[in-house]
């Protein structure tokens, strides 16, 4: 977890000041959602919440109405 | 306001569109599925995805100097448009994710076995964000020292193994059934030459005249070393070639020249090493491109960190067998992006007269 957090935190440290001093208000919005997205999703993991796979998913989905002439 | 005011020329653009299309393809050799007939199905697949080619290219002479994101707006109006963009950043996102878990999925299963898979993910990550941040003149400079090297030693590997090399493993010619190997043709076409990305590279090459030219002359020198690849692990391998998750390793292994000139699959590695690290960057570089185009930023730097975290928190496949399975999922969700949408985008914007005479 500290992990998790310090590297995230050196991202940050990383590219917010530039954004910030040039003003770009927009950037560090959207930098700091998609940042703040991975985080949660990283944290989630760390503390045992099983994602699904998008792909299994999508096999699950598609594969049954398969004809039989497409290899398994 | 211009996100990228790199340069690329005609000659960067072809081997660009080279990296593109080989990328995994040569080691996770397509249309594989048909055994001993995988040579002629990349052959037929040429010629569908010079048609999906010529689609992209007949949309990207008809909107000279824009990006996918802003024909979407042309042509689908503002709120509609910015949903297809989104769309297709997803997908986008989504094939850089295949590509990174497929790269570090080859190193540790042949190479690095006690490794965490993690690892190689951060690293091809980290050194592909270091590439995007310096923007598409570097990749494009990448491209132009890489991909020579892995032609000239994928010949070479094959120039050695001619020895090996059995003509009767090519027997029977065309065994598979006709509708498995239309599919096969399919899938080939839009798994190898897709060529979805060019339209977010294109406006940067320096002579829009020749664009044209250089992509149609890159698809057939791809597709000439993607054949030579299959011809090669077929007449090396024969039929066992369809059960190795990787042929092109497992045959360019069997190299022996009195126990010195041996265990040249390290070639094969260091190959995937640069052709994936580029397909993964080029793709990386659209999804963060194509993000700051769709939001509107002044600039596409802030946004390659985070997409870099995302790509590394792995959401698709957990095991291999999950990726042969969704090699004959992927064309269903690829048609819609590469070929119905780019149609519909053509016949709109020429049914609307698009674009106006405006600058």
């Amino acid at each position: 977890m500290l992990g998790i957090i310090a590297v995230f935190t050196m991202i940050a440290f990383f590219e917010l000041p530039g954004l910030i001093r040039r003003k770009y208000w927009r950037e560090v919005i959207a930098f700091s959602l998609l940042l703040f997205l991975g985080f949660v999703l990283y944290t989630l993991r760390h503390f045992g919440v099983k994602f699904p796979s998008i792909t299994r998913i999508l096999i699950d989905l598609i594969q049954p109405n398969l004809p039989g002439w497409i290899s398994k | 306001m211009a996100l990228e005011k790199g340069k690329i020329s005609s000659s960067q653009l072809i081997f660009l569109v080279i990296a593109e299309m080989l990328g995994v393809g040569f080691v996770i050799p397509p249309g594989a599925t048909v055994n001993q007939d995988a040579w002629i199905a990349i052959i037929f697949a040429l010629f569908g995805g010079l048609l999906l080619v010529l689609v992209q290219l007949s949309l990207a002479a008809r909107f000279p100097g824009k990006t996918l994101v802003r024909i979407s707006e042309l042509v689908y109006g503002n709120f509609l448009g910015k949903l297809i963009s989104l769309l297709y950043i997803l997908f986008f996102f989504h094939i850089a994710s295949l590509m990174v878990i497929d790269f570090s999925n080859f190193f540790n299963i042949l190479f690095m076995i006690s490794t965490p898979f993690i690892v190689f993910m951060i690293l091809i990550t980290l050194v592909a964000a270091s590439a995007v941040r310096n923007g598409i003149e570097v990749i494009a400079r990448c491209a132009q020292f890489i991909i020579p090297i892995v032609f000239i030693s994928t010949i070479i590997t094959g120039i050695l193994l001619a020895k090996d090399f059995n003509l009767e493993n090519f027997q029977p010619v065309l065994e598979a059934s006709a509708p498995k190997m239309a599919w096969i043709v399919y899938r080939t076409a839009i798994f190898s030459f897709s060529p979805l990305h060019f339209l977010m590279i294109i406006p940067f090459t320096n002579k829009q005249g020749e664009v044209k030219k250089s992509v149609i002359k890159a698809t057939f020198i791809s597709a000439s070393l993607l054949i030579f690849v299959a011809v090669r692990n077929i007449g090396v391998l024969g039929i066992t070639g369809s059960i190795y998750t990787y042929p092109s390793f497992q045959a360019v292994r069997l190299i022996n020249y009195g126990e010195i000139l041996t265990r040249l699959e390290i070639l094969i590695a260091l190959n995937f090493m640069g052709s994936g690290f580029l397909q993964y960057a080029l793709t990386f570089y659209i999804t963060t491109l194509a993000g700051a185009q769709l939001l509107n930023l002044r600039t596409y730097l802030p946004l390659v960190l985070p997409i870099g975290v995302l790509l590394t928190f792995q959401l698709h496949y957990y095991n291999i067998v999950e990726t042969m399975e969704y090699q004959d999922v992927y064309p269903f969700i690829a048609t819609v992006f590469h070929v119905i949408i780019p149609v519909m985008t053509l016949i709109i914007a020429s049914i609307r007269k698009l674009p106006r005479g405006e600058s």
